[in-house]
């Protein structure tokens, strides 16, 4: 029997492979849109879901979540670092990481963050920054050859490639990132303090230091305006160049500095490992190259150790140890003025809840692709049998029963309908693998093409049902016909 | 053996068939002569389970057909009869060969199709689609297609009808020399009154239809 159907499928190869075609096209159509619209609605949920409060400015909770987690959205603005201080110190929060932001390399965000962000991830090469300047860049990164580890680059400002480059500040990547199917693939990490100096620089550079030092230093340490002070890199190449410091080094200058003839001058300084190097960066801005200010800075630095690490954060990241600490840490930061705390599941809740609207559309176009591929295929389907007309009448003729020739059309549509769902299945895997390119690209949302859902099977069986009804439909009205009539 | 009894068949009100009695014998032609349109085609399709008797019967080696269901009768044909028709209607998009194992979708064993074709010369055309054959090629097959099975009776419609003389000779020939070679009654209906040479017994379907077996010898 599948003998003869293949032979006789052959025979109209023709209209056997419009049939493919068409049962194809809507398969592949329907598979592929129920597959990414589940696949992405999950991997947000998923990413969003280890971490349950993002404290940030105010404005969209969704761009703040898109911003701090997907990175696909531009910061709101920024907060103190002084919340991350506070928070980190509360005892229901398990985790907590500071997000600082505000410069892209050829259009991949640059995030500053702590090492303990990124512990989860696995390093393929290299290893986790530690130090200002270092870096650490995704798998997507990496795999498009944008970097590598060793490449030196330098950030330009804001979030477009073609903004203001930060050249007096260069990165250096230290490590690369296993792919993880989520936004940090598309991300260079670096340090919070790596983002702060280099605006600190930019700022200066700019005259416009005001914002970063008001917050890191209060008047009272310093018996001096910053803007009296030359905060120049010229400033900058001049002390190092004092403290035999290599430009192209800034951290084993800071180590030198640490170690060497300078000792005497620094040997006050409490200088944990941490915040070194950015403190040595703020020494330089502050002081410049007016000697006399060495020791004014000295006693600054000594007397404010707490405030070593400070600037900016675009967000906080946090997890907690349950609904009741998220709520009071809500209430508590949306009290504040300028501030708010957002869960990110709920957020994304809603707004796949206010998608739903759109989901709905979706569902009915793709209602109508499915009913019009359904008409295709019937009508496919039946000039199929329309054509085998004369050889069903045949069959009938010699004696052949109704039931086996039913039985050779209906193998025949199998014969169609699991090749083109076989076809079709191969097709939506590689349109997933495509489409996961774009999002794990633009979204960090890893969609797998090999992965499947129980709907996908309904689909296909229903696809299935059509190709085989349409076939039933088509072949009764074949039968009425008498045999002896056969042109 | 096929024994008709009171066979009687209307088209619109108009009697077409009304054979009282009528025995075609084993190993023996028969050629029914007449005019288009008299019911020696309607006689074939109802001899072969085609289509029913308005009333009588036809018993073949035993059984009467005009009692039997059509799907009974439809079984009866594809195993007992063999019928080449009008027009050969073959499948002109499958082989020579595919045409004739279209039957083992119904019958069990394995067709001997070599052992077929090659007598009636057409073996080396075994896998050529019908489609490139010559009318005469086709006849063949189709010839081929109604004996494999080893039927009980072999029938034949106007079997020369688009053939040439000297081919519609060698076919009739053919057709009535099955009677005697496989001991069974062979009935072919033609127009063409020529062709009676070939054949047993000529009988003109008037007077089939007239009278009880007036059967003229065919000298």
């Amino acid at each position: 029997m599948i003998k003869f159907a293949l032979k006789n499928l052959r025979t109209r190869l023709t209209r056997g492979i419009l049939a493919c075609i068409a049962v194809i096209l809507c398969t592949t159509i329907a598979l592929i849109t129920y597959n990414t619209a589940h696949q992405v609605e999950e991997g947000v949920i998923s990413t969003a879901g280890y971490y349950d409060t993002i404290i940030g400015p105010e404005g969209s909770p969704l761009e703040l979540v898109f911003s701090s987690m997907f990175f696909t959205e531009s910061p709101l603005g920024t907060i103190s670092y002084e919340y991350y201080e506070k928070v980190k110190e509360n005892p229901s929060v398990t985790e907590a990481y500071p997000m600082a932001a505000g410069d892209n390399y050829q259009g991949i965000p640059i995030i500053g963050t702590v090492p303990g962000y990124l512990e989860d991830y696995e390093v393929q090469e290299g290893e986790l920054f530690e130090a200002t300047e270092e870096a650490v860049i995704g798998s997507n990164v990496a795999d498009a050859g944008v970097l590598e580890i060793g490449d030196k680059f330098v950030g330009v400002h804001g979030f477009e490639e073609n903004g203001h480059v930060h050249d007096e500040f260069e990165y250096e990547v230290v490590g690369i990132l296993s792919e993880s199917g989520t936004a940090t693939d598309n991300v260079i990490f670096t340090t919070a303090e790596s983002v702060w100096v280099i605006h600190d620089h930019d700022h200066d550079e700019c005259g416009d230091d005001h914002d970063h030092n008001d917050h890191e230093h209060n008047d009272e340490h310093h018996d001096h305006d910053h803007n009296e002070h030359e905060h120049e890199h010229e400033d900058h190449d001049h002390e190092h160049n004092d403290h035999e410091h290599n430009d192209e080094h800034h951290d084993h200058d800071h180590n030198d500095h640490d170690q060497n003839d300078h000792e005497h001058d620094h040997n006050e300084h409490d200088h944990n490992e941490h915040d070194d190097h950015y403190h040595n960066d703020h020494d330089h801005n502050d002081h410049a190259d007016e000697e006399g200010h060495e020791h004014d800075h000295d006693e600054h630095l000594h007397d404010h150790d707490h405030e070593e690490v400070t600037g900016e954060l675009v967000s906080i990241i946090l997890r907690t140890e349950g609904l009741a600490a998220h709520t009071e840490l809500k209430s508590e930061f949306d009290e504040i003025a300028g501030v708010q705390a957002v869960n990110p599941t709920t957020v994304l809740r809603d707004l796949i809840d206010n998608l739903n609207l759109g989901r709905d559309v979706l569902f009915i176009l793709a209602g109508i692709i499915v009913f019009m591929a359904a008409v295709v295929i019937y009508v496919t389907t039946a000039s199929f049998v329309e054509d085998s007309k004369k050889d069903i009448l045949i069959m009938r003729l010699l004696g052949i029963k109704r039931k086996t020739i039913f039985s050779l059309f209906v193998v025949q549509t199998v014969i169609i309908s699991v090749v083109s769902i076989a076809i079709s299945f191969i097709i939506s895997y590689i349109g997933l693998h495509l489409i996961n390119t774009f999002t794990a690209d633009r979204m960090g949302i890893l969609i797998d093409p090999s992965k499947h859902y129980p709907g996908e099977f309904l689909l296909v069986l229903g696809v299935f049902a059509i190709i085989v009804i349409s076939a039933i439909i088509s072949i009764i009205p074949v039968y009425k016909h008498d045999p002896l009539e056969v042109e | 053996m096929i024994e008709i009894k009171n066979l009687q068949k209307s088209y619109d009100n108009e009697r077409i068939i009304d054979i009282p009695q009528y025995t075609f014998e084993k190993g023996v032609s028969y050629l029914i002569f007449g005019p288009s349109g008299c019911g020696k085609s309607t006689l074939l399709n109802i001899i072969a389970g085609v289509i029913p008797a308005d009333s009588g019967e036809v018993i073949i080696n035993g059984t009467d057909i005009t009692k039997m269901s059509p799907v009974k009768r439809d079984e009866y044909r594809l195993h007992s009869v063999g019928y080449v028709f009008q027009d050969f209607r073959l499948l002109d998009q499958m082989t020579v060969e595919d045409n004739l194992r279209l039957l083992e979708l119904e019958v069990k064993e394995k067709l001997d199709i070599d052992e077929m074709l090659k007598p009636l010369g057409i073996l080396p055309k075994k896998k050529k689609k019908i489609n490139t054959l010559s009318v005469g090629e086709k006849q063949r097959v189709a010839i081929a297609r109604a004996l494999i099975k080893n039927p009980l009776v072999l029938l034949a419609d106007e079997p020369t009808g688009n053939l040439n003389k000297k081919i519609a000779d060698e076919i009739m020939s053919l057709t009535a020399s099955y009677a005697q070679k496989y001991n069974i009654p062979v009935i072919t209906v033609s127009h063409d009154y020529d062709m009676k040479e070939h054949f047993d017994n000529f009988i003109e379907m008037a007077e089939l239809n007239a009278e009880l077996s007036e059967v003229r010898a065919n000298d």
